[in-house]
């Protein structure tokens, strides 16, 4: 509010001559010129930055849908996303422990399901979870925990309707090979696809262990999803169960194992690498792009900087003014390209069916690269005008 | 500030060369000169005498090199370039160019050079305006330099300088200014 009258004012009457900003506007063209070049540069780095949030939101789709206040999974387990499960005799265990409401099991795979669907008749592997339809949901997505009970019916399955295209999930279908056997599709939700799987498949416990011929009570399981009783302290929760369990499985609260799954794909996959590379190319490309713009701008007005110096202007107030106008390029530059990403989000969000979205983190992030980006540029460029020598346009 | 007791301007065995080495060349030989307060001088000479150094080291638009230079009481001997940017606030200059800011309104360039000292802003938009005025551009104060004459250009220059300080004026051009532009100077550098 106070920010706004001030600026306001300093629009309206400002107490000084605001030079960075009547250069900045003096002349339309260069100025259309200066913000496509630096909206270029931020688009590049917009992208970027989306592509590997994208990614993660992704990758991290599956476990942000878990819905319980503890989950055991395996010490040993690296990723939430690889098969490696525990006993089931555990899960009496964790039942057995006060605080604790219940215990259901998730059963998943990612290496062994292949889907054929009418579509194309061709076998793909997808990502299957199988849960207890008796049980409480473990997924909180609206698709899967409301009808988890159709799941009752043998060889019943729940499907992804933003499963790649080449599965048919997205279109009408009611029936499918899952594993050589036929299943029948009773429902959808929209998960997406993350970089591993580009589909996924929810059934019942007793369908999942009919494919590995054993009895549904023996099925190791991949996750336990803890539910407390009201009220209960979630930390104290968790060092009672853990001090139940045997060493060789891990209690992480929801946080942890999102952190868990995120730490992988951040430290252990290249994606992080990849993106961050792609946003810095965009950076230097920017840097570049941003000091052409102010040393040609700055060469042009060469001598009226030194006339200002002539008359008594200090290198400081120059260097300011320079400072200023390179910013306000930045802005300039930035808000077209902010609002042309959210089309191309949009765009290549459906098409490559990557959870794409303009978020206020990516906003500051990419903000502040912009600025730096023309900053740097400024500082590069000012030497210019420091080395300007009044005598010589006297 | 200005008494009458020392001279505008007063220089002593000012001495000054461009270039080092073999190129070094010489346009200044031991100069000493005196401007009372008050008066008008006009510095002539052939081309390439050394009109414009002369007038850039009064102006501490240069470092001194040689020799003594006082300035409304300044000594500038021994002045750093940084040290000389103080010095320029109490000197109009109108440069030969004249050099306005393109982007800025005739009544703006004027007041870039007041803001340089510490007046109340509203004021230093009236004494920028009545400048202007007084040299006949009332009606173009809010013109960019693009869209005045030559001439009118160079009323804004000479509003820039005297705008700041009745102290002391210099002057180089290589044009002369016109009639009226020249009647327009000559009043308030002289009335010190």
């Amino acid at each position: 509010m106070l920010g706004a009258l001030a600026l306001s004012r300093w629009h309206l009457a400002p107490s000084r001559v605001p030079l960075a900003w009547r250069n900045l506007v003096a002349d339309r063209w260069r100025l259309l010129r200066a913000g496509a070049g630096i909206a270029f540069a931020v688009l590049l780095m917009l992208v970027q930055l989306g592509f590997e949030r994208g990614f993660f939101t992704a990758s991290l789709n599956a476990v942000a849908m878990l819905d319980g206040d503890l989950f055991v999974i395996n010490a040993s387990k690296y990723r939430f996303g690889t098969r490696n499960p525990f006993a089931p005799g555990d899960l009496e265990t964790m039942r057995a422990v006060s605080g604790v409401a219940g215990v259901a099991p998730l059963y998943a795979d990612w290496m062994d399901f292949f889907w054929t669907s009418p579509v194309d008749n061709k076998p793909h592997l997808v990502r299957v979870f199988a849960v207890d339809p008796d049980a409480p949901p473990v997924f909180s997505l609206p698709g899967i925990a409301d009808q988890q009970a159709l799941l009752k019916t043998d060889d019943t399955v729940l499907i992804d309707s933003r499963a790649r295209h080449f599965l048919g999930m997205d279109g009408p279908i009611t029936e499918a090979k899952l594993f050589g056997a036929t299943v029948k599709v009773v429902g959808k939700f929209a998960l997406g696809p993350d970089f591993m799987s580009d589909g996924t498949v929810v059934t019942s416990a007793d369908t999942f262990a009919k494919y590995f011929r054993t009895p549904p009570a023996a099925l190791p399981v991949e996750t336990a999803v803890i539910r407390l009783k009201p009220g209960e302290d979630v930390a104290a929760a968790q060092r009672r169960v853990a001090a139940a369990l045997p060493p060789s499985l891990r209690v992480l609260t929801k946080s942890e194992i999102v952190a868990f799954e995120r730490d992988f794909q951040a430290k252990l996959s290249s994606a992080a690498p990849i993106f961050w590379l792609g946003t810095m190319v965009g950076f230097i490309v920017g840097t570049l792009i941003s000091y052409q713009i102010i040393y040609t701008e700055l060469m042009d007005r060469l001598p009226q900087y030194a006339t200002l110096k002539g008359i008594g202007y200090g290198n400081g107030y120059l260097i300011g003014s320079v400072l200023r106008q390179a910013l306000l390029t930045g802005v300039a530059g930035y808000i077209p390209a902010w609002l042309l990403c959210l089309v191309v989000y949009k765009i290549v969000g459906d098409i490559a069916l990557l959870p794409l979205a303009m978020t206020l983190q990516l906003t500051l992030i990419s903000l502040g690269l912009t600025l730096g980006m023309c900053l740097l540029a400024a500082l590069l460029a000012v030497r210019r005008v420091i080395a300007a020598d009044p005598a010589e346009v006297f | 500030m200005i008494g009458s007791t020392f001279p505008a301007v007063r220089t002593e065995g000012l001495s000054f060369a461009y270039g080092e080495g073999p190129s070094r060349n010489r346009v200044l030989f031991d100069i000493s000169l005196e401007v009372p307060p008050g008066q008008l001088a006009v510095l002539t000479g052939p081309s390439g005498s050394g009109k414009t150094t002369l007038l850039t080291l009064l102006g501490g638009l240069r470092t001194l090199q040689a020799g003594r230079i006082e300035v409304l009481g300044h000594d500038l001997a021994g002045l750093s370039a940084s040290e000389l940017v103080p010095v320029r606030r109490d000197i109009g200059f109108i440069f030969q160019m004249h050099n306005l800011f393109d982007s800025l309104t005739a009544v703006e360039n004027v007041r870039m050079a007041l803001e340089l000292g510490r007046r109340p802003a509203a004021e230093m938009r009236q004494a920028a305006t009545d400048m202007l005025t007084r040299l006949g551009l009332g009606k173009r104060l809010e013109a960019k330099p693009r869209q005045l004459s030559g001439g009118q250009r160079q009323r804004v220059a000479i509003a820039r300088a005297l705008a700041t300080t009745r102290n002391l004026c210099s002057l180089t051009s290589r044009r002369r200014p016109s009639t009226r532009n020249r009647r327009a100077m000559s009043s308030p550098c002289s009335s010190n």
